[in-house]
């Protein structure tokens, strides 16, 4: 593990990309007594607040947004089947810091400090939140109106607004490599949220070749600075605005569930055990 | 834990440590970052030269366009930068120029702005480019004779150069004539400017491709061997890239030939004239 004795994983994303309610549900498995794949090793430490998230998450409930100035962490020893103990820490970052740092181009200190000690990173995507890039030469003209939306001189850019989603991951992923390039290749593990909503038909790696390619291709070349994975995960089973809501599906144990790179079911914990292990 | 090597931040000055709360990639880079990355990682230095609304900034927002939305050109791999969202500010402006009928993108401001890219090349070696993004203004001086090329942000340790001759104007009765002469002009302050490196290479890039019409080809047939010519004067392996950044049908032409020749090795060291070499001689032997 890169020589250290603690993995320390960076949970980023933007702004309700999933990360809360991923870090909930995979709470709420390590004390199921029917999740197999991983327990806690070790009950010491406060847990008010994952527990707190992850009885929202079995409550179905939509988890509040975690607070820029927040100074949560997980710090807990699990055991992970067939691969040992890890003490794990795992700070639980806003999504509005990450916003700070695109956006005003600023590292806000506690996330500056959850990257800088990270030996992974799980970068959390969610599918309904992607901004894609719309080709100049593809784009109709239109004529000239009213509408300052369509003249060039009324419309600054605006990194919120206007700037595609794997721009933005590039940025980030530029500036999180950076920061713990002595520990390279660190693990970026992506986890595309809400995967419950999303086509079959594409495996996540392949959803986000055909969404991101260049943020992928940003990665895949960097094999230096990182490796990465990918897996979808759906950590509330089912949207929660649907018609049947997904507590209907049993306990979270019986209705998250998560695919890995191919496809394939995996554990909820599968992202946390390969950010861990690296397998 | 470690701490991150501040003192070597790309983004730091010389023996400047850089604020925790800077960021290492930004909107764009000063010429100080750029050289700071350029030491450190032997990025390539990329300095395009052109008349102000040649295509010059469009050229490299199309070329971000269509690594972003593919994640390759011509085999050429997206490998990262470190000014993407500066990217992508040229390419909104860019965009809303296509959506809309009265196009009004802001002209380049004179300053000494550099964005990155990091190409994987088919080979699988990584190429760090550092493009700069002058203002066409800051290139009349030097083409003028008023000033020295070197004086430019960047413009002293140039690895490629790219002068821009709008392909639009070429068409255009007394302005093609015009273009043609501030090429040749550019092209002999490359020369004499003392900025070329003799492993350097010089691409003359027709921009806006799609718009030279019959009347731009026939000047593009009279001046093409005589501005090639000219270049190949200071790189012997100089070429001539049509590209066509907006083109609206079949999409951007000209970019993975483009591309493909900034990331291509540096020229040969020519070996030394036998008159350098004498001259060396003697000197050595004097000391000696």
């Amino acid at each position: 593990m890169n020589g250290y004795a603690q993995p320390c994983l960076a949970l980023i994303g933007m702004p309700q990309s999933g990360k809360s309610t991923y870090l909930g549900a995979l709470w709420a498995l390590v004390q199921s007594p029917i999740e197999e794949a991983v327990r806690e090793a070790s009950f010491i430490g406060d847990r008010s607040y994952i527990q707190s998230l992850a009885e929202q998450v079995a409550r179905g409930e939509e988890l509040h947004r975690t607070g820029v100035d927040a100074d949560e962490e997980m710090a807990v020893e699990l055991e992970f089947t067939g691969l040992g103990r890890a003490a794990v820490r795992i700070p639980d970052t806003s999504g509005e810091s990450l916003r700070v740092l695109v956006e005003s181009q600023l590292w806000h200190p506690r996330l500056r400090g959850a990257c800088a000690n990270a030996t992974a990173v799980m970068l959390f995507v969610h599918p309904a939140h992607i901004r894609v890039p719309q080709p100049s030469s593809l784009l109709t003209v239109v004529e000239p109106s009213a509408n300052s939306a369509a003249n060039g001189t009324a419309v600054p850019f605006d990194v919120h607004d206007h700037a595609c989603t794997a721009a933005e991951l590039i940025d980030v992923f530029e500036n999180v490599t950076e920061l713990c390039r002595l520990r390279w290749p660190i693990r970026v593990a992506v986890i595309v949220s809400a995967w419950d909503r999303l086509d079959e038909t594409l495996t996540p790696y392949e959803w986000l070749r055909a969404r991101l390619p260049g943020f992928v291709s940003t990665v895949e070349s960097g094999a230096q600075m990182a490796r990465l994975e990918v897996f979808g995960v759906s950590a509330q089973g089912g949207s929660l605005d649907a018609h049947e809501s997904p507590l209907a599906k049993g306990e979270i144990c019986d209705r998250v569930f998560a695919k890995d790179r191919s496809g394939m079911p995996v554990s909820l914990v599968a992202p946390m055990r390969w950010a861990v292990f690296g397998q | 834990m470690h701490e991150p090597d501040r003192e070597s931040d790309p983004l730091s000055g010389p023996g400047e440590v850089a604020s925790p709360s800077l960021v290492t990639a930004a909107d764009t880079m000063t010429l100080e970052q750029a050289r700071g990355l350029s030491g450190r990682r032997g990025a390539r230095l990329v300095l395009l030269m052109g008349e102000a609304g040649s295509g010059k900034t469009t050229l490299l927002a199309t070329l971000w366009e269509r690594l972003l939305e593919s994640g390759e050109l011509a085999g050429h791999g997206l490998a990262g930068s470190r000014t993407a969202l500066g990217f992508e500010r040229r390419a909104h402006w860019q965009r809303l120029e296509a959506r809309s009928a009265e196009p009004a993108p802001p002209a380049t401001e004179p300053a000494e702005a550099f964005l990155h890219l990091r190409i994987r090349r088919p080979d699988g070696k990584l190429i760090e480019l550092l493009l700069s993004d002058l203002a066409g203004a800051q290139f009349e001086p030097v083409r003028e004779g008023r000033s020295s090329l070197a004086g430019l942000p960047g413009a002293a340790r140039v690895d490629r150069a790219i002068v821009v001759v709008d392909g639009a104007t070429l068409g255009v009765q007394g302005h093609s004539e015009v273009a043609v002469t501030r090429a040749e002009r550019l092209l002999f302050a490359l020369q004499t400017g003392g900025a070329f490196r003799d492993t350097a290479r010089i691409a003359l890039v027709v921009t806006k491709a799609d718009a030279v019409a019959e009347a731009g080809e026939r000047a593009l047939a009279r001046h093409e061997v005589p501005l090639a010519t000219l270049a190949r004067q200071t790189d012997p392996e100089a070429t001539w890239i049509r590209t066509a950044a907006l083109a609206a049908d079949g999409g951007p032409q000209g970019l993975g030939a483009l591309l493909s020749w900034l990331c291509i090795d540096d020229r040969p060291r020519e070996p030394a004239r036998a008159s350098e070499v004498a001259s060396a001689r003697s000197i050595a032997s004097f000391r000696a």
